[in-house]
């Protein structure tokens, strides 16, 4: 490498430098400004749906958090849960995770990426679209998934979310 | 070792197969099979990384390919087991190993907490990405952090043989989990006995009993992990006049991320201490105190598009920062810079669907403490700075 060339390198490396330094203060606001924008739970547009032998009919958020999240692997009785998502790369993801479970898609995605690939947990399946998820939930025993509100009908099992300072 | 991993693998899972009919569950239900595929490109200014990156035409040695298998046998019984290959232009690459093959036992103590045990080959968890680092898609950029999850020494961090024992706590505040493992890592790559005890070293490592132990500890947009390990190698080389030589490793890790709806923070330090037990012959020193660390800005724009800027520092003795002691006590053959690293990247991720992935990154390298010693003999021969092009293309179902 000849020395204009290596000056050249050192150079954009100094600015690379002070351009961070941006980076650090505009971060550091956005954080100060942000810093209550974790999801609150909210009025939400989506239900959880069960397949109709499920033993539980209500839930605690805690607890679909422990499903969602790959922690709880099985009903009350000895039927595994087989957890169904949409593509996480669309809104419909995004807004189920921020709006029920509380949490943003993208720690969603890292918790479930980190499990998996270690070993530690079941890959969710993936559907392309809620009529899909409708059909898989009620014919596979143990799934559950979620839908929006309005597509909800007789032949589908709703399960209800207990209110948010209910713990079990 | 590919045919021996393919036996262990499925011996392993026609155990758990021929046990799981005897529960009567549904076995396509509860069993999921998940794989994924990389290609990767590198190129550099100088020096070589991942292949021979230095070439006007760049390296395409990175490709990382990797099947894995897991199962919910019963309520308190889940198996799972992965192999792996992976090539990155070094003569010791896996062809394919079993990467991890492990049951896990676990019994709630109330609908909040858990506790288990898991048996078998075991991931390293060892801050946030050390249990995933070879599955491109849930690593933070092409290269992972080269201060804390460096390539030289990977084999020892990957898994270990031996039992882990973990409690987990769910709250709705916050989520909490401790794990203990105790086992023998794996130590088989050449790489880590010329990293370990310099290029000059011939014998070949064992590994001892070693600890390791995790803390997690998550709240809202708050992740926080104390990990680290104790590690113990014996060396065994007929030339050394004295026996019983032997190296070991404490390493303890401090993680932090914090999430918001557009960015995420991450940053972790390692401080990383060895001792050397009659190896006076192949090392300057006794001891060795290194330390490490980086800070990442991501900006999440769409859910299939980031962009993140980081800034990773590692130093191979914190006592010789510039090392310029190091030079000195090898009489200037090998140069001060090859003791520390301070890298600038940039990068992007684009999800293009949502089983392709793609990834582009540039590194300004200041030092060469990570830098791969097979791809790149002649330490005198390494530039101090140097750039790196890092780009990837994976799959995964």
């Amino acid at each position: 490498m000849t020395l204009k060339k290596k000056n050249k390198l050192l150079a954009c490396f100094k600015v690379n430098r002070s351009i961070f330094s941006v980076w650090i203060f505009l971060f550091l606001y956005l954080f100060h400004t942000s810093i209550y924008a974790m999801p609150s739970l909210q009025e939400t547009s989506y239900i959880v749906i069960t397949h109709e032998n499920t033993p539980v009919k209500k839930i605690s958020i805690n607890r679909l958090r422990t499903i969602y999240g790959l922690k709880t692997k099985y009903w009350d009785d000895q039927t595994p849960i087989i957890v169904y998502t949409t593509n996480p790369l669309e809104e419909e993801y995004r807004a189920f995770s921020k709006q029920v479970l509380g949490m943003f898609s993208h720690q969603l995605q890292r918790a479930w990426n980190r499990l998996i690939y270690s070993g530690r947990a079941l890959p969710p399946t993936t559907v392309m679209s809620f009529k899909e998820m409708m059909e898989a939930v009620s014919t596979t025993p143990g799934a559950i998934g979620y839908i929006p509100k309005h597509e909800l009908n007789a032949t589908i099992q709703q399960l209800e979310i207990r209110g948010i300072n209910n713990e079990d | 070792m590919k045919i021996r991993s393919l036996l262990l693998f499925s011996l392993f899972y026609s155990i758990v197969f021929y046990g799981k009919t005897s529960y009567g569950n549904d076995i396509l239900n509860s069993t999921k099979i998940a794989g994924f595929a990389s290609q990767g490109y590198t190129r550099s200014s100088d020096n070589n990384f991942y292949g021979n990156s230095e070439k006007n035409s760049g390296s395409f040695s990175l490709r990382e390919m990797g099947l894995n298998v897991s199962s919910s046998l019963s309520k308190s019984l889940f198996s799972s087991a992965q192999i792996l290959a992976r090539n990155t232009g070094q003569n010791d690459d896996d062809s394919m190993a079993l990467d991890y093959a492990m049951i896990d036992y676990s019994r709630p103590l109330s609908s909040k907490q858990t506790y288990g045990i898991r048996i078998g080959r075991i991931k390293n968890s060892l801050g946030f990405y050390n249990e995933t680092r070879d599955v491109p898609f849930t690593r933070s950029s092409v290269i992972l952090p080269q201060s804390i999850y460096f390539d030289r020494t990977r084999d020892l961090s990957l898994s270990a043989d031996g039992f882990h024992l973990y409690g987990a706590l769910n709250k709705l505040s916050y989520n909490a989990e401790i794990t203990i493992g105790i086992g023998k890592p794996r130590v088989d790559k050449r790489s880590t006995v010329s990293t370990l005890l310099g290029q000059s070293a011939v014998g070949t490592l064992d590994s001892d009993v070693s600890y390791l132990w995790n803390v997690f500890f998550n709240k809202n947009a708050y992740t926080l992990t104390f990990s680290g390990a104790f590690l113990q190698l014996n060396y065994n080389d007929s030339a050394l006049v004295v026996d019983d030589n032997k190296v070991s490793f404490l390493v303890n890790m401090l993680s932090f991320q914090y999430d918001a709806e557009h960015w995420v923070i991450t940053a972790e330090y390692a401080d990383r201490r060895f001792k050397y037990k009659n190896l006076g012959t192949l090392l300057p020193f006794k001891e060795l105190d290194g330390e490490s660390y980086y800070l990442q800005l991501t900006s999440i724009i769409t859910s299939s598009f980031n962009f993140f800027i980081r800034y990773d520092v590692f130093y191979r003795n914190r006592k010789d920062r510039k090392g310029t002691n190091f030079e000195q006590l090898t009489r200037g053959i090998i140069p001060a810079h090859t003791q520390f690293a301070k890298d600038w990247t940039v990068g992007l991720r684009w999800d293009i669907h949502r089983s392709w992935m793609f990834r582009l990154e540039h590194h300004w390298v200041n030092g060469t403490a990570w830098l791969p010693n097979q791809n790149n003999p002649d330490p005198a021969a390494s530039k101090k700075d140097w750039r790196l092009l890092a780009g990837i293309l994976s799959f995964k179902f």
